[in-house]
């Protein structure tokens, strides 16, 4: 028998090491047993992007999986939407960094654990910082910086250098929907091969159904946020985020409406609508995170059999979960 | 209030203020404040759950320690319950919790005729009830058909849940809708507006401004008359659209409403009728027992019935789907349909208070109801837990089957009830099989091998893998059962959605659920 590590009544590693120390009936072949794989976990580097819904999820659960070494990466700030599920994030902590804030939650929670945040934005990292990192495990909120990051670990991998593959792990909710998928460079499909399966970005409206015959307080709310600012503040950007500019676009849109006898503008709509909000709740964040950190650590221990490219998962019914694994596309300008 | 609608803004886009109120309003009970537990609860306190009341007699242990991220390194020792819910608090402070420092079991020995403690609960929240057998088999006794149970389990890579109520009503089930728009069915006024259009007449100019389902009501009226037929298929249907004068005409003009009219002209051919699922509710209303035939929702269910006796149908939804059309034209059919809908309601209204003076029929209750009456459920529970096709999956050692995960846990629970809490060992698998024989399998034999291998059989191997994982609960599965709980203690405590009914397993080793009903 090996002999556990043990913390006199601290947090110790007892939860995960009995997947760790012993082969089990569902192990895949090659995978040997023992305390050394609680060690090798340990000298993990991963990265985490995003510290927003499933990033605050992801970082929460590789803390207590055994990852010791933990960057993550956001660019964004705290706004008051993000506290009915970013749970790391408190009112004193709007308009601060998520990053830098979740970094100091998790430290104070899990005392051996080594978090670094990074205040910026994915695409000003260059190789060498992504090269570190033997695991990618990613939360974003949209497909640019996926197709991003997909593409540069792809671009990493040397065929010939086994150590230059990174795996990655993708996360993404909606509603009470969401996904899980595993990629590895070149061995599976990647992102860009399956990029037909991601949501719509945006309902366009046409042009001329906004200008000329609206029917929906939609209609009504696009003309004023695509033609009426434009030309009422020609240097001005339209700013979401600043309630005099929504109180603007939404008394126009009402009057628009008004105008053409439409009724159902309303504020949260209007915000809705030029914001382009996607509903979240904290359960689907914590679904899709726990099935991405479950994959990391299957496929950085090799004590179980990781999933195989996709798991969909849908609970706007009864929950329901389909699993895929689609050929890597011959033609995929990424990884074809 | 401001301020909230913004700090709930992307929950409110899923359950309306109607929801949130209803959430707001409710007041859960968990048993048992374990990683899996506090997960569930987290998932309801940030979204603003009313109140909480933990029940748990455990101090806190190394394990829990180690997967339960509720709890901090300092309080190895001090009693779960108070910890749990001081932090659980923290998440969000407009959040009532409390907490009773006993055990289920000690609970309802104390306790166990007082139902009266019970009711305040919208849902109890029970976890590792495996642990806790005879508590939690008698509870279920005590409150089943009162109060809705939740009851969540994980150990290692494993999970299951089960949602235990003897009966759900749900009118905002947000189900898939398909746009009510009566093309077979035109009422009189909506029959009236389209001759006033006269549509054979028009140019093309007057045309482009008409929604295609007015055109869909002219062409199938037209298809009718020069037929007798009255069920057109959709294949027949959009050639007579297709080779129709007035639109071989225009085609040229790429008209975006003429389009629409070819793309969707299967619309042409759909019969307004009852679905078959809200016929059989329809027909449920016969056989109620007494209390609840009393209650808003069956009352308006029989209102419902007599309407569709009355009138072949169901109320109108008054909801269009955009189409292409000028302002003027689409919100004079949209006045239309909402007009109509109005009607129905109204009609409906009167007949609920025929049926019943005394029920209290909200104006937003009867609002949704008459929206969404095609889309109404109305599911079925049980107290059951095993049925004959989970004894068949283990009987014929269906290797695909994720039935042995549950038969597992139920196993554990009888072993555990056995041995005074205490998790089995690998020495302990001959006494697993068993109870699993004697329990749930009416004596027969538990496969020990897969058909025609040495290897061990499913329900062995998942036995062993129950074994070697001491009973820990990991945190990745804690978290996943933890988020699949709080969606669907969501939709039980905003009464929308349908949720689970009733049995679900979770392998965290071949990634996917599986679920069916007991
Ligand atoms: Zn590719």
């Amino acid at each position: 028998m090996f002999k556990r590590q043990k913390m006199i009544n601290g947090r110790d590693e007892s939860s995960i090491t009995p997947a760790l120390i012993s082969q089990g009936p569902f192990t895949i072949e090659d995978f040997e047993g023992g305390l050394q794989n609680l060690e090798q976990l340990h000298s993990k580097k991963i990265l985490v992007l995003g510290a927003g819904g499933l990033g605050c999820e992801i970082l929460k659960n590789m803390a207590l999986s055994g990852f010791k070494h933990i960057d993550v990466i956001d660019m964004d700030t705290i706004d008051i939407s993000n506290l009915n599920r970013q749970f790391l994030f408190r009112t004193k902590d709007i308009g601060k960094s998520k990053a830098i804030v979740a970094c100091e939650f998790i430290r104070k929670r899990v005392k051996d654990v080594n978090v670094t945040p990074h205040f910026a934005k994915i695409q000003t990292m260059g190789d060498d910082f992504f090269k570190q990192f033997d695991l990618i495990i990613s939360g974003l909120d949209n497909i640019e910086a996926r197709r991003w990051v997909n593409s540069l670990v792809i671009s990493l991998y040397d065929v010939n250098d086994d150590d230059s593959l990174i795996p990655m792990i993708d996360g993404g909710t909606e509603g009470f929907r969401g996904q899980s998928r595993v990629i590895f460079p070149r061995l599976t499909a990647c992102y860009e091969c399956t990029l037909s399966l991601a949501p719509a970005v945006k309902t366009q409206y046409p042009v001329c159904t906004i200008a000329n015959t609206p029917r929906l307080p939609e209609h009504c709310i696009e003309y004023v946020n695509l033609i009426e600012w434009p030309k009422q503040f020609p240097d001005k950007k339209f700013d979401a985020d600043n309630p005099d500019d929504v109180t603007w676009l939404y008394d126009r849109s009402l009057d628009r409406a008004k105008q053409f006898n439409i009724s159902g503008v309303t504020r949260s709509l209007a915000l809705g609508v030029v914001k382009n909000i996607i509903p979240a709740i904290a359960s689907t964040n914590a679904i899709i995170a726990a099935s991405c950190v479950n994959e990391a650590f299957k496929v950085l221990t090799s004590c179980n059999p990781n999933l195989e490219y996709c798991m969909q998962y849908s609970g706007d019914n009864e929950p329901f979960t389909f699993n895929f694994a689609p050929e890597q596309q011959a033609d995929c300008p990424i990884c074809g | 209030m401001v301020v909230n609608e913004q700090k709930y803004d992307r929950q409110l886009r899923l359950w309306a203020s109607d929801g949130q109120q209803d959430l707001e309003e409710s007041h859960v009970c968990l048993i048992n404040a374990t990683s899996t537990g506090c997960e569930i609860l987290k998932n309801l306190v940030l979204p603003n759950v009313g109140q909480f009341t933990i029940i748990d007699g455990e101090s806190i242990s190394e394990r829990d320690l180690s997967s339960n991220f509720f709890l901090e390194e300092g309080d190895y020792g001090k009693l779960r319950a108070a910890v749990a819910t001081e932090s659980l608090k923290e998440l969000n402070p407009s959040v009532h919790g409390q907490y009773l420092g006993t055990s289920i079991d000690d609970f309802l020995i104390e306790h166990c005729s007082v139902s009266s403690f019970w009711n305040k609960f919208s849902l109890i929240i029970f976890t590792s009830s495996f642990k806790y057998n005879v508590s939690f088999h008698k509870l279920v006794s005590l409150i089943y058909g009162k109060i809705p149970i939740l009851e969540a389990n994980s150990v290692g890579f494993y999970g299951s849940l089960k949602l235990i109520f003897n009966e759900r009503t749900i009118i905002q089930t947000h189900l898939n809708e398909i746009p009510d728009l009566r093309i077979d069915l035109p009422w009189p006024e909506l029959s009236d507006y389209l001759n006033g259009l006269n549509i054979e007449k028009l140019s093309i100019e007057e045309l482009k401004n008409i929604p295609y389902s007015l055109l869909l009501m002219n062409f199938r009226r037209k298809y009718v008359d020069a037929t007798g037929n009255e069920k057109p298929t959709r294949k027949d249907f959009k050639k007579f659209v297709e080779t129709d004068e007035l639109v071989k005409d225009i085609r040229y003009a790429a008209l975006e409403n003429i389009e629409e009219l070819l793309k969707f002209s299967w619309r042409g051919t759909t019969r307004t009728t009852i679905p078959s699922t809200i016929q059989q509710i329809l027909e449920d209303s016969n056989t109620l027992s007494s209390p609840l035939s009393s209650s808003p929702f069956w009352v308006l269910v029989k209102a419902l019935k007599r309407f569709v006796n009355e009138n072949g149908c169901l109320p109108l939804s008054g909801k269009i789907v955009d189409m292409a059309s000028s302002t003027e034209k689409y919100i004079e059919l949209q006045k239309l349909y909402r007009e109509k809908a109005e009607k129905d309601k109204k009609l409906i209204e009167e007949y609920a208070s025929d049926i019943s003076a005394e029920c209290i029929v909200s104006q937003a209750l009867l609002d949704n109801f008459c929206k969404n009456s095609q889309y109404l459920v109305v599911q079925k529970g049980s107290k059951d837990f095993v049925n004959n096709k989970m004894v068949n999956a283990i009987l014929t050692g269906d290797n695909s089957s994720r039935v042995s995960i549950q038969m597992a846990f139920l196993t554990l629970g009888v072993f555990c009830e056995n041995h005074e809490h205490q998790y089995p060992k690998m020495e302990d698998l001959p006494e697993l099989i068993d109870i699993t024989e004697t329990r749930f399998l009416n004596g027969n034999k538990v496969p020990l091998s897969s058909k025609g291998g040495d290897e061990d059989s499913k329900y062995i191997k998942t036995l062993k893998e129950f074994i070697r994982m001491e009973g820990c609960e990991m945190i990745n599965t804690a978290s996943f059962i933890g988020g699949l709980g709080g969606q669907e203690a969501l939709k039980i405590l905003t009464n929308q959605y349908v949720p689970l009914n009733n049995t679900l397993v979770y392998d965290g080793i071949e990634s996917s659920i599986e679920k069916w009903k007991v």
